[in-house]
């Protein structure tokens, strides 16, 4: 057991790294820095004051339990998805004056996810924004892509911006059929596209799922909205197939956007705000 | 299935989010429930504010797999007998008082508990366990399945109960027990409560979030939070409160877990 008496050192950004009270942990922290790190193998990484460069660093050298912190300011563009194959959890410092997260990341490949997740419960990414991507993408299976029997997948604060160049990709895809209790917390998708090419969508999944929750989000269809996408109308939020206990709360449809539920979805949908002409198709 | 819209919600004026939620999008059916008011008939009776059930446990068999029941504010129930909630659902309170649920349940017996969870994706939201109408060795909420969910629930420990508020056992893999209230009503350290929260088996992915340990004045006998008798594998236990003296056990072997912690009171401990 290691004890962090000040907590883990940030000033802003999501509490588990602001907070100034003890955290325990079984496990260890990595912390990364893009302007300041230096990528190296081992137990390099783990003192705050000298962090790694890179995110994929960070996870070659944690162990499942542990904890990565991405110190205000990282920014990393990837080029090649990032697998998130260990039960870690992804937290970044910083907050700005806006309510935005600092930490950037932004995929610039022709046909990749950002983050994959297969094979592994309990992965968790926090206070992250997510650009527009930086080239037209061919990949339909999220920027996040939560895959095959990756369960209890938690996705808290982190921030969405999706333009024309993620037509085919949603922010987040749920893709396989096994998805079991995954939630989204206080997370926002919004759409930043100004013209006749529009994002995907926010949360998108064709597959069954069991036990999604999606409390507090912010779904935006900013100018134009988002693309219609297997064969549905245009959806912030598109669950197409069999849901199981979807559980959404206190969401927040911004500027026209739609929440859209297949035919054989469970659950409720409560609505914490909406303007334009917002909707859920349920 | 057709989608009901709840234009104004289920009803309720206090309570839980999902009580005052409006408007409400269910795709499932709404039942409502309420011991004073309530006749206990087979299904479809329940559907209709006006006429709600009487009992959880006529609500329970009359409801399909994922359905919502709403105990209407006030709704007090005392069980002989643990209800068994059988089927996936969602099991909401209304009311509050001073931040406290209006809903409640007690058991009034030598051994039985009060809820045993044995179906997934099962969700309580916004009542109150009172403390044993009688001596007790049960846990008042044992939870064998996966993703059980209990949300705003305040958990009265007396001297009665020597077992535990909550209990996950073999089969609650991913449970998740958020801004609950655990406490403990003893006024003798002769006769304490067994344990607040407790992690009978070992078992993964078990989320403790906002939670609030209270030993009120004399604690428990164990702990407040006792994860100490089988390993635990991910548990993520965040903004926990320990007041007036609370002890949150770890075992020692725990992996891939953490703690932080929120208000701390009195002598309020983590061992680990």
């Amino acid at each position: 057991m290691r004890l962090y008496p000040n907590g883990l050192g940030e000033l802003t950004g999501d509490s588990l790294v602001t907070s100034t009270a003890p955290l325990y942990l079984s496990g260890a922290v990595w912390w990364v820095l893009s302007t300041i790190g230096i990528d190296a193998a081992g137990a390099a990484g783990q003192d705050r004051e000298r962090p790694l460069a890179t995110l994929q660093q960070a996870l070659a050298n944690a162990s499942d339990g542990d904890i990565i912190v991405l110190r205000d300011g990282h920014v990393q563009t990837v080029t090649v998805a990032i697998a998130l194959t260990k039960s870690i959890t992804v937290v970044a410092g910083g907050r700005s004056a806006a309510g935005l997260p600092t930490v950037m990341f932004t995929l610039n490949a022709p046909n990749a996810s950002l983050f994959t997740v297969n094979t592994i419960s309990g992965v968790e990414l926090r206070n992250i924004l997510f650009a527009e991507n930086q080239q037209t993408n061919a990949n339909t299976s999220g920027k996040i892509d939560i895959g095959i029997n990756a369960p209890n997948t938690r996705l808290i604060g982190c921030y969405f911006r999706c333009g024309a160049a993620d037509v085919n990709q949603p922010a987040v895809g749920l893709s396989a059929s096994s998805e079991t209790g995954n939630r989204f917390d206080a997370v926002t998708f919004i759409s930043t596209a100004t013209g006749a090419t529009r994002p995907a969508t926010g949360i998108g999944g064709s597959l069954a799922s069991i036990g999604t929750e999606i409390f507090n989000c912010v779904f935006d269809d900013g100018t134009v909205g988002w693309g219609p996408i297997l064969g549905i109308a245009p959806a912030a939020c598109l669950l197409a197939n069999t849901l199981s206990s979807v559980r959404i709360l206190g969401a927040q449809l911004r500027n026209n956007a739609t929440i859209f539920l297949g035919a054989a979805a469970v659950g409720y949908v409560g609505v914490s705000q909406a303007t334009g002409a917002a909707k859920v198709i349920f | 299935m057709a989608s009901v819209i709840l234009v104004n919600g289920v009803g309720e004026l206090l309570g839980a989010t999902l009580a005052l939620s409006k408007p409400l999008i269910v795709r499932a059916a709404v039942w409502w429930v309420n011991f004073t008011t309530g006749i206990d008939a087979a299904s479809p009776s329940g559907q209709d504010r006006s006429h709600p059930l009487k009992t959880l446990s006529q609500a329970i068999t009359n409801i399909a797999a994922g359905d919502m029941i709403i105990l209407e504010d006030g709704h007090a129930e005392v069980f002989t007998a643990a209800l068994n909630i059988s089927k996936r659902c969602t099991v909401v309170g209304g009311g509050s008082a001073a931040g406290v649920p209006t809903v409640t349940f007690q058991t009034n017996s030598a051994a039985a508990g009060i809820f045993t969870l044995g179906q997934t994706d099962t969700e309580i939201i916004n009542i109150r366990l009172l403390g044993a109408a009688q001596a007790n060795s049960a846990s008042k909420i044992q939870a064998s399945a996966a993703r059980a969910r209990l949300r705003q629930v305040r958990v009265e420990c007396s001297a009665l109960d020597t077992g535990a508020g909550i209990e996950f056992v073999t089969g609650g893999d991913a449970g998740r027990v958020e801004d609950c209230t655990l406490v403990s009503t003893a006024t003798a350290i002769a006769s304490r409560p067994g344990r607040g929260l407790v992690l009978t088996n070992a078992l993964p992915d078990v989320e403790i979030i906002r939670c609030t340990f209270d030993d009120g004045t004399v604690g428990f006998a164990t702990a407040a939070c006792d994860l100490s008798v089988a390993i635990p594998t991910r548990a993520k236990i965040e903004t926990v409160h320990l007041l007036r003296g609370a002890d949150l056990l770890m075992h020692a072997s725990s992996a891939a877990c953490r703690i932080s912690l929120g208000t701390v009171s009195g002598g309020g401990r983590v061992v680990w």
